[in-house]
This record gives structure tokens, C-alpha cells and sequence, in this order.
């Protein structure tokens, strides 16, 4: 019998990270792990299709075997409320179709929930009423900003509960540095006393959520002439580049993981970030560099990005890419700190325990 | 540095040697035959047996003689092989005249570092490639497209841009200016201008060194070579790319860092080399340095036959600080006598424009004897009755009575002074066509003189300096993953140098604050601590005079609101407390390491003007205790600290000391690439000076 467990959680709350640490984690015990996703939400389309990028770098990331389209069955887009109550019927027949596949030969099945946990109550295909259906028991992940994330925790919890839902915990996730101490000490003692299972308190781990060189390249169709070896650094944040080179090295200095905005035509100002070891410097408005320039960028490894945007519109592009773990390839770095997440902060152990308890009862 | 394999070899062999006229192999070959090159000359091409009635060798390994120097034109992918060549026959020096190297991108910069390799391998050092060859006039060799040599002279003329040094070649000839040698720097994948630098301080025949620059990539090394070689000969560097325009137009050509024209402008004034605004100037300077004597003294005398010229003459003179003399009684008394009623004999002293080629040797015999003139400029402009070219010859004639005091000539006007400035040039005494340019030049020798004569102050160092904490600090920022350091630790870190900061602590929650708020004792001063931070006053991150716990809650819980609120991603290690000090004299010292000439120090006015005043001066790092000196006086704020007006002066002394810790901490540890400490505050003489803000950045 599969223990299928269930990550739900508020929008941007790191439910994908939780699903990739907890997978590897119970995998390297040696137990059958598989991943689904009922209910995915796409932006774009390829080939006709809505595809959920966190899905897709499950699947590149662990190697999952199965095809996309039964990791997740039903990918849904921002206007979805008619064609889901048109096809009801269908789209659950599809979902619980591929549940019994993916969960097939595992131990353990690990379910990520879309966006929120109210996404499709009025359609009757929200994480609730699925969660029913797979006999999942649920953890609930909440974004840790500051005291009202344990009046939130309580409202899902709650609500969960009321609905029938078998809710194990909550884990207190991106935790920003200076509310760790408050997340730890006064919040989770009021959410004990409110009888819900804190698993974790997670620190804001930047790193995992921000985007990768080639992660930037695909966001802006971009040009790679230089550095296409280190596709996978990390990029955190942005720095535009328009100011003179001795203003301009301040910043640069002070950055660590940026990437430096600036145009083709800007010599002096590529030239010194070279000198910064910045994760990648993107050329806006189409303007090549000088061939000594790429050869420069080249000899010190720092890709250089040409895009035909100008700088406001790159940034504007820039911008979602935070807060999602869609990485290809995925650095290592990455993949490292997941572990460590759940080692450090995590009490995984606990979320297994429902699984033995569960064990016994189906004897 | 010997370079006699490429200044004097006995041999020389051309690779890719060719017998078609235009064909660069052709040109070198020939110029070469037509140098007066003593020495063989070794044509190698294997599709010849002869060119130009010289045989010629299928490769360097057949040539049956040693060869010194290889000059290779053949294109760039066959290079490494003729260079490995080169190795085994014993070649000592290559002048790598192919391009198709580092300046073509990734592939060429590979193959540049291939080559240079090779030249490691066999000790053969390489000039290029990708560059336009070398003159030199002693040798003499021509390896060079410049079909004609100059005459011989003292002049080492070493330029990064090629082309430009060809034009210059074909323009000093006409203007028979004497050169030593010419080199063409290319690419400098091997030898770089530091290296020509030395091999041309220690040839003798070279007086002075004229530069063409577009960047400096071992600043560092560069300092200490010129400052050592300025002592024994004048530098003189014209710096292309010193706008940004022009550093962005630079920085594109040659795909190095071209670099802040301001750190330049320090070194070479730290160094004693004598900058150049334009090609011309760069000339001039040569010209003077080589043709005449430095002057012993200050002072200097006009001599002119209008007043306009001397005029002008005398208002740059001023303006460059070159000062003027004032003639003594009896060289004026004598003048006087002897010269019409209205000439002026004071300085500018005017002949009157009806003066012929003897009244201008009068006045010029009698004024040299004045001791307070120890140089001297005669200035003509062409009238009616002048002999320009009489007074030409009577200037040369004096020449050696003028007991070793340079002299320059301006003769202003075209076609009639032309044969009078071709006389002068040629005879030793440098002529120009307008006073500025005199002056200027003249400027140049007294800049240059007055540096010879500064003391050699020595650098002082502090022992009470603790580098054990100092370390430790920095550890501890790098386990964190942080290259800037939070506000306490760069207090502590500069203290452990000696440098005073206010008693502070970190707290990390209100109940910490207030007890350290009242260890330190009311009223106290509150500021966020943060890495991400940079304007804290900015986003409410600092409180200013609490005066009691209430205060200190209340400012710790509005602190974390605001900052969380302008800043949300910043991480917040806690807050700082200190003692709030009294008001006083608000200065900034700060450091931004230059990445060709590092730490480059800035002293200045403080507080929240230091952006809209800039009134600070720089110097790059290490500091004697003079140069501190220099670089306070060289603010006006300086004014400010010595009183005005009845106020007290401030405390210089301790202001000084701080600056050279400063010097100090930064040369011991060049992980710090930047550093602020703004405000400094300083109070009245002998009550010391606070550190009150630091920031500072390590190294990636």
C-alpha cells in the first residue's frame, strides 16, 4: 500500500523545493518514490499546450521514468474556470487515472498541490477534495514573513481539517534572516499550543529560488558569446550598468552572484564587472561588443549575454523568474542545499512516522 | 633588463622574407639593406633562393650562422612553428610582426598564449605580436614599414598604437627631430612597456623616455620601475583613452582595462613621470629634454621684441608655476644704458620690435650673468627690421656661454622665420611657434627638476597594530559567505589598527540594546547592521541621542519597521549601540583599490557633502608621512582645519596618523579593495579623532 503525502502551502511558499528535498531524502533510504502533480498551472504554451515548469524540472532533475502528461495530468492557465467545469468529468477521470498509474510499485508517493489550496474549490477539483479521493495525508507549507504567517497556518489548518483532510503539519518555510529567532520561539509555540505540528522552520535560502545563468539566457532569448561553461552559476539580482567604471566598481565589488546589465557598446564598464567575477553580464539592445571584449569575457569563464531587449525590458522579463526552483541545468549547488534543508531544518523523520503509523493500521 | 638581441643584434633573420615589391616581407628586407645594418641579414622563405641579392633559406634551421633576432611576417597560424623553430636554432629575441592574435578574439588569444609559451620554453623573449617592428638609429636597424630612419638622436620613443608611431616616424623626419629608437609595443603578450622601459634606462644613449599608452596592465610593477628610472632619466607619457568615450574607445580596441585616468594621474605624479595632453606636447617635452640642460634653479627670463607675446608668455607661465625672475638692479641698470629708452628691462624684457640680431645678443649676454635667471626663453616675432635668422646664429653662438642654462626659442610667424627654426633645430636649441608651447616645455623641466630634488622620505610603520584580530575579523566575514563587512566589525577591524572608534556592541533584540545602552552610558546612538545597506540614515536606520531605555525600545522597534519596509531582502544582523560622541570637524578617508595601481587613498570633506563638493584629494598607497602632509594641504577644507577666523585649529596631527594607518591596514591586507570611513571626526589640536562610520569591502 503507497503512503501518499501530500505538500500544499500559500503561493511562492517553496512546495516544489519541499517536494525534491523529501524525495530524495525517503530515496536514499532505499524506498520507491514517485512524484505527481494532478493539478498544474503553465504560463506558456509549447506545441498547443500548457506545460508546468516545476514539473518538468522534477522530472529532469530526479529522472523521473514516466511520460510529462502523467506526472501531470491537467495543466491548467490563468482563465480556467469554464473549460474545467466543462469537462469536470474527464479532467478527474484523466487525474485519477494517472494516480493509480504513478503510484504503482512506490512506497511512498509525493502529490505537490497547485498554487493555493482554495485553487478549484468552486470546480470541485481542489487539493481538498483530491486528497479525499487518494486517501493523502497533507503537509502544509506557509511562507514565514513575519507573525501573521501563524494566523494564516491556523486559517488552512483550520479550514483543512473542517473539510475532512487528514493534516499531518506545517513547515514555516523562507524564513527571512532577521524572523528567524521570532519563527522559531513565538510562533511555533502558538501554533503548539493551537495543536499544529510545526516539522520546520526554514531559513529564507535565496539560493534555491533564484534563477541560473541559463534560466536567464531562455528568459530573454539570449545570444551566449562568451562563457558557455557556466551556464549554471546563480544569479542574484541585477545591477544596470550606466553609470561611469569608478562608481560602477563600488557596486560591483559589493555584489556577490549579480549579473550586470549593460550595452555592447560599453567597453569600460564590461571590462572592469570582468574583473568582479559577476554570475553573467547581459548586453542589452543588440549591440555587439568588440571581438577583444568576448575574448576577454571568454579567457576569465563569465558569460556574456546579448539580447536584442533594452534594459527595461529585460528587467521586466527578469523579474518572475525568482521564486520558482526551474533550473536547467540544475547547479549543484542547488541540489546541495536542498539536502541540506532538509537535514538541518526539517524533522522528516516525524513525516515518516505517519507513514509507519499508517503501516499498521493497514495491516 | 638586456634587450641588446632586439636593440643591437648581429643577426637578423626575416621570416617571410618576400621579393614582391609592397609585400611587408619585401619592405622590412629592404628597409633593413638600406639601415646601414652592420650585421647579416637572413631573408627566409622557402619558395626563394635570393631576395634582394641576399640568398635566402628555406628556414631558420638551414641558416648556417647563430641568428640573434627573428622578425616574423608570415600569417598567424604558421607562427608557432616558425617560432619553435626560431627556439631550436638558438634565436635569443622575436619581433612578432603578424597579426591575428589576441586581437581577433578567443582563438587568437589561445594561440598568442602558445606562443608565448614557446618563447618560455627556448628563453627567447617576443615583442608583438601584431605589432608595426622597431627603428633604432644606434644600431642602426630599420625593422619598420617607415621606409626612411631619422637622424640619430636620444629620443626611446615606445608606443602601443603602431600606426601612430609609423606617422610619427614619417613626421620627425621632416621635422629632423633625432631619435634613438622607435619600438612597437603590438600586443604585449610577452614584453610590455615596464620591460622597454628598463632595457631603455640603462642604455646610455637614450636621455629620454616618450611613451604612447593606452593601458597599464601591471600598474603595480609599472609604479616601481618608473619611480626607480625617473631618478636616473625623465619619463614622459602621453595616456590615450583618459575620457570615457575615449576609455570605452580603448577598452574595445584592445580588450584590456583601460582603467580610472584619475589613479593614473596619481601614479605618475607619485612616480615623478611627466604627463603629455597631446602628441605635440610629447615632442616638445622630448625636445627639450634631449637638446637642453635642466635648469639648476627657479626662475626664468624673457627676452621679446613685442609686448603681446611676452605677455601671454608670462600668464601661462604663472599658471603652470613656472616662476618668472625679476632681473637684478645692475642687469637692469646696464640694460638700461645700452638699450633704447623704451625697452622694458624688466621681465619680459622687450627689445622693441625695431631690434635687429644685436640687440637681441646684448640683452642676452647681460641677462644670463643674472644668477637669479636659470633659464631662458627668446621670443621673436618677424617686423620690419627683424633678423630673425642673424639672431638665430647669434643664440646658437651664445650656447656656450650660457653656463649650462637652457634656453628655448619661440619664433612666431611662417615663411620668414622658417630657415631662423630649421637653424635653431638643428644647432640644439628647440624652436617653437607659439609661446605656449615654451612654456609648456619649460613647465615640464621644472616639474621634472623639482622632483629629482624632494627628499627620499621612507615609509613609517606602526607596531602597535594587532594583525591577529584583524584576520580574525576577516575570517569570520568570509565563513559567512559576506565580502562586505557589517558595521561592528569594521569598527573593530580598524581599531585593531590603532584607529579610534566610539565603544560599541551589536544587539540582536530591544532588551540588548538597552542593556548595553546603559552600560555605555546616555545618550546613545542606534544603527542597523546590515550587509546589504549601503545609505542607513536613507531608510531609517540610524537613531540619533536616546537618552534613555524608553528611547532605545522605541528606536529599535521603529528601526526594524522602517528598515524592513525600504529594505525588504536586506538581512539584519541586529543593531549597533554606541556612545554618541560631541559634534566636531566631519572628514572622510577612504580607499577604493585601483585594479592596475591599487589602493588609491582619498582625504576630504566629509559627512553628507562629500558628494556635492568634492573637495578631496588622492594618492596611492603606501603613504610617507610627507605625502599625508600633501594630501591634506590639497583640500580646502584644509583651510578649515588649521582655523579661521579665530576658531581653533582641529587636530591635523591625528587626522594624519589616521590617514597613514589607513596606508598602513590596506598594504598588509589586500583583501580590502574598498573602504570609507565617512565621517572621521576630528577635534580641536591634541583632542584626537574619531573613526565614527567604516565601511569596508573585501575581495571576491
Amino acid at each position: 500500500m503507497v503512503y501518499t503525502l501530500y505538500i500544499t502551502g500559500t503561493k511562492f511558499s517553496g512546495k516544489t523545493a519541499l517536494c525534491l528535498g523529501l524525495y530524495n531524502v525517503f530515496n536514499e533510504m532505499g524506498m520507491r518514490v514517485g512524484y505527481f502533480k494532478p493539478i498544474g498551472q503553465g504560463h506558456k504554451m509549447v506545441e498547443g499546450k500548457y506545460i508546468d515548469p516545476d514539473v518538468t524540472m522534477m522530472k529532469e532533475v530526479i529522472g523521473l521514468m514516466e511520460p510529462i502528461e502523467e506526472l501531470c495530468p491537467v495543466v491548467i492557465g490563468s482563465r480556467y474556470l469554464d473549460i474545467v467545469s466543462k469537462d469536470y468529468d474527464s479532467l478527474k477521470a484523466r487525474i485519477m487515472e494517472c494516480y493509480e498509474k504513478v503510484k504503482k510499485n512506490k512506497d511512498i508517493l509525493i502529490i505537490e498541490a497547485a498554487h493555493t489550496p482554495e485553487l478549484l474549490y468552486c470546480s470541485n477539483l481542489d487539493m481538498a477534495t483530491l486528497s479525499k479521493e487518494f486517501g493523502a495525508k497533507v503537509i502544509l507549507s506557509v511562507k514565514g514573513d513575519d507573525d501573521t504567517s501563524a494566523d494564516k497556518a491556523m486559517l488552512y489548518t483550520n479550514y483543512l481539517v473542517q473539510r475532512g483532510v487528514d493534516v499531518l503539519g506545517i513547515i514555516i518555510n523562507f524564513v527571512p534572516f532577521q524572523q528567524l529567532e521570532r519563527m522559531r520561539g513565538v510562533v511555533s509555540e502558538v501554533l503548539c499550543k493551537c495543536k499544529v505540528n510545526v516539522y520546520g522552520v526554514v531559513p529564507d535560502h535565496r539560493e534555491l529560488t533564484l534563477p541560473t545563468v541559463q534560466d536567464v539566457v531562455n528568459a530573454l532569448d539570449a545570444e551566449v558569446l562568451a562563457g558557455k561553461g557556466s551556464l549554471d552559476r546563480i544569479v542574484d539580482n541585477y545591477l544596470v550598468g550606466a553609470m561611469s567604471p569608478e562608481a560602477a566598481m563600488s557596486w560591483l565589488r559589493r555584489s556577490v552572484d549579480r549579473a550586470f546589465i549593460t550595452g555592447g557598446d560599453r567597453a569600460d564598464l564590461i571590462l572592469m564587472a570582468l574583473e568582479t567575477k559577476p554570475s553573467a553580464i547581459i548586453l542589452t539592445g543588440n549591440i555587439y561588443p568588440s571581438v577583444q571584449v568576448i575574448s576577454a569575457a571568454e579567457s576569465k569563464g563569465i558569460p556574456l549575454l546579448l539580447v536584442a531587449d533594452d534594459t527595461f525590458t529585460a528587467v521586466t522579463k527578469l523579474e518572475p523568474l525568482e521564486g520558482r526552483v526551474v533550473s536547467f541545468p540544475m547547479s549543484t549547488r542547488k541540489i546541495q542545499l536542498s539536502r541540506k534543508i532538509m537535514s538541518e531544518y526539517i524533522d522528516w523523520k516525524n513525516i515518516l512516522e505517519g507513514y509507519v503509523d499508517f503501516k499498521t493500521r493497514n495491516k | 633588463m638586456n634587450l641588446d638581441a632586439i636593440f643591437h643584434p648581429d643577426s637578423v633573420a626575416i621570416i617571410g622574407a618576400s621579393r614582391t615589391p609592397g609585400k611587408i616581407g619585401y619592405i622590412l628586407t629592404n628597409n633593413m639593406l638600406n639601415s646601414g645594418f652592420k650585421g647579416n641579414i637572413y631573408p627566409v622563405n622557402p619558395g626563394a633562393d635570393e631576395i634582394l641579392g641576399l640568398k635566402c633559406y628555406p628556414s631558420v634551421l638551414d641558416i648556417p650562422n647563430d641568428v640573434d633576432l627573428s622578425v616574423i611576417t608570415i600569417p598567424s597560424a604558421s607562427v608557432l612553428q616558425a617560432a619553435e623553430e626560431c627556439g631550436k636554432k638558438g634565436v635569443k629575441a622575436l619581433v612578432v610582426i603578424s597579426a591575428g592574435f589576441k586581437e581577433t578574439g578567443h582563438e587568437g588569444s589561445v594561440l598568442e598564449q602558445q606562443l608565448v609559451e614557446i618563447g618560455k620554453r627556448y628563453g627567447m623573449r617576443i615583442q608583438g605580436p601584431n605589432c608595426l617592428g622597431l627603428v633604432n638609429t644606434l644600431t642602426p636597424l630599420n625593422l619598420s614599414f617607415a621606409v626612411d630612419m631619422p637622424r640619430r638622436g636620444k629620443i626611446g620613443f615606445i608606443s602601443q598604437s603602431g600606426a601612430l608611431g609609423t606617422a610619427v616616424l614619417d613626421w620627425v623626419i621632416k621635422e629632423n627631430i633625432g631619435f634613438h629608437s622607435f619600438i612597437s609595443l603590438g600586443n604585449k603578450a610577452d614584453l610590455d612597456e615596464i620591460d622597454f622601459l628598463e632595457a631603455m634606462s640603462e642604455d646610455d644613449e637614450v636621455t629620454v623616455i616618450l611613451l604612447y599608452l593606452e593601458s597599464i596592465e601591471e600598474g603595480r610593477r609599472f609604479l616601481e620601475a618608473s619611480t626607480r628610472i625617473v631618478k636616473k632619466k625623465p619619463i614622459v607619457i602621453l595616456k590615450g583613452g583618459t575620457s570615457s568615450a575615449g576609455a570605452r574607445a580603448a577598452g574595445s580596441h584592445t580588450g584590456a582595462l583601460v582603467g580610472s585616468f584619475l589613479a593614473y594621474q596619481t601614479a605618475f605624479n607619485k612616480a615623478g613621470v611627466i604627463l603629455a595632453n597631446s602628441i605635440e606636447e610629447l615632442f616638445d617635452y622630448g625636445l627639450v629634454f634631449t637638446e637642453q640642460p635642466l635648469p639648476k634653479g627657479e626662475g626664468i627670463a624673457l627676452i621679446t621684441n613685442a609686448g603681446g607675446p611676452g605677455i601671454l608668455a608670462t600668464d601661462l607661465s604663472e599658471k603652470l608655476g613656472v616662476k618668472i625672475s625679476s632681473i637684478s638692479s645692475e642687469v637692469q641698470g646696464i640694460l638700461r644704458k645700452n638699450l633704447p629708452p623704451a625697452s622694458a628691462t624688466g621681465n619680459p624684457i622687450d627689445v622693441l620690435g625695431d631690434a635687429k640680431a644685436d640687440r637681441y645678443a646684448f640683452a642676452l649676454k647681460e641677462v644670463v650673468k643674472d644668477d637669479g635667471v636659470n633659464a631662458i626663453i627668446v621670443l621673436l616675432t618677424p617686423q620690419a627690421m627683424t633678423e630673425s635668422l642673424e639672431t638665430a646664429k647669434n643664440i646658437v653662438e651664445m650656447k656656450s656661454a650660457l653656463n649650462q642654462k637652457p634656453i628655448l626659442a619661440v619664433f612666431m610667424g611662417g615663411k620668414t622665420v622658417e630657415e631662423a627654426t630649421s637653424y635653431l633645430m638643428n644647432n640644439g636649441v628647440p624652436c617653437f611657434d607659439f609661446p605656449e608651447k615654451a612654456i609648456q616645455a619649460i613647465s615640464a623641466m621644472y616639474r621634472y627638476t623639482r622632483f629629482l630634488k624632494l627628499p627620499v622620505f621612507s615609509l613609517k610603520r606602526f607596531d602597535d597594530v594587532n594583525s591577529t584580530r584583524v584576520k580574525t575579523v576577516i575570517n569570520a566575514a568570509r565563513m559567512d559567505n559576506r565580502v562586505v563587512l557589517l558595521s561592528t566589525e569594521a569598527a573593530d577591524l580598524v581599531e585593531a589598527y590603532g584607529i579610534p572608534v566610539p565603544q560599541n556592541k551589536l544587539a540582536v533584540n530591544t532588551d540588548e540594546a538597552v542593556e548595553y545602552a546603559e552600560k555605555l552610558g546616555y545618550p546613545v546612538v542606534l544603527r542597523i547592521v546590515s550587509p546589504d545597506i549601503l545609505h542607513k540614515t536613507d531608510v531609517g536606520g540610524v537613531a540619533l541621542n536616546l537618552n534613555s531605555s524608553n528611547d532605545v525600545r522605541t528606536a529599535f522597534d521603529q528601526m526594524m519597521t522602517s528598515v524592513n519596509k525600504f529594505v525588504p531582502h536586506a538581512r539584519i544582523y541586529g543593531v549597533m549601540v554606541y556612545h554618541m560622541i560631541p559634534r566636531g570637524r566631519e572628514m572622510i578617508i577612504g580607499m577604493s583599490k585601483d585594479l592596475q595601481f591599487g589602493p588609491l587613498l582619498m582625504f576630504g570633506l566629509g559627512g553628507i557633502y562629500v558628494n556635492f563638493l568634492k573637495d578631496v584629494s588622492f594618492r596611492l598607497a603606501p603613504l610617507t608621512d610627507n605625502e599625508a602632509g600633501e594630501m591634506m594641504e590639497d583640500t580646502k577644507a584644509y583651510t578649515l582645519l588649521k582655523g579661521i577666523r579665530g576658531e581653533d585649529p582641529s587636530d591635523v596631527s591625528a587626522l594624519k596618523d589616521m590617514i597613514l594607518r589607513v596606508s598602513q591596514l590596506v598594504i598588509d591586507f589586500p583583501e580590502i579593495v574598498e573602504m570609507d570611513i565617512n565621517p572621521v571626526v576630528v577635534y580641536k589640536a591634541e583632542e584626537g579623532a574619531y573613526a565614527l562610520d567604516v565601511k569596508i569591502t573585501l575581495s571576491k
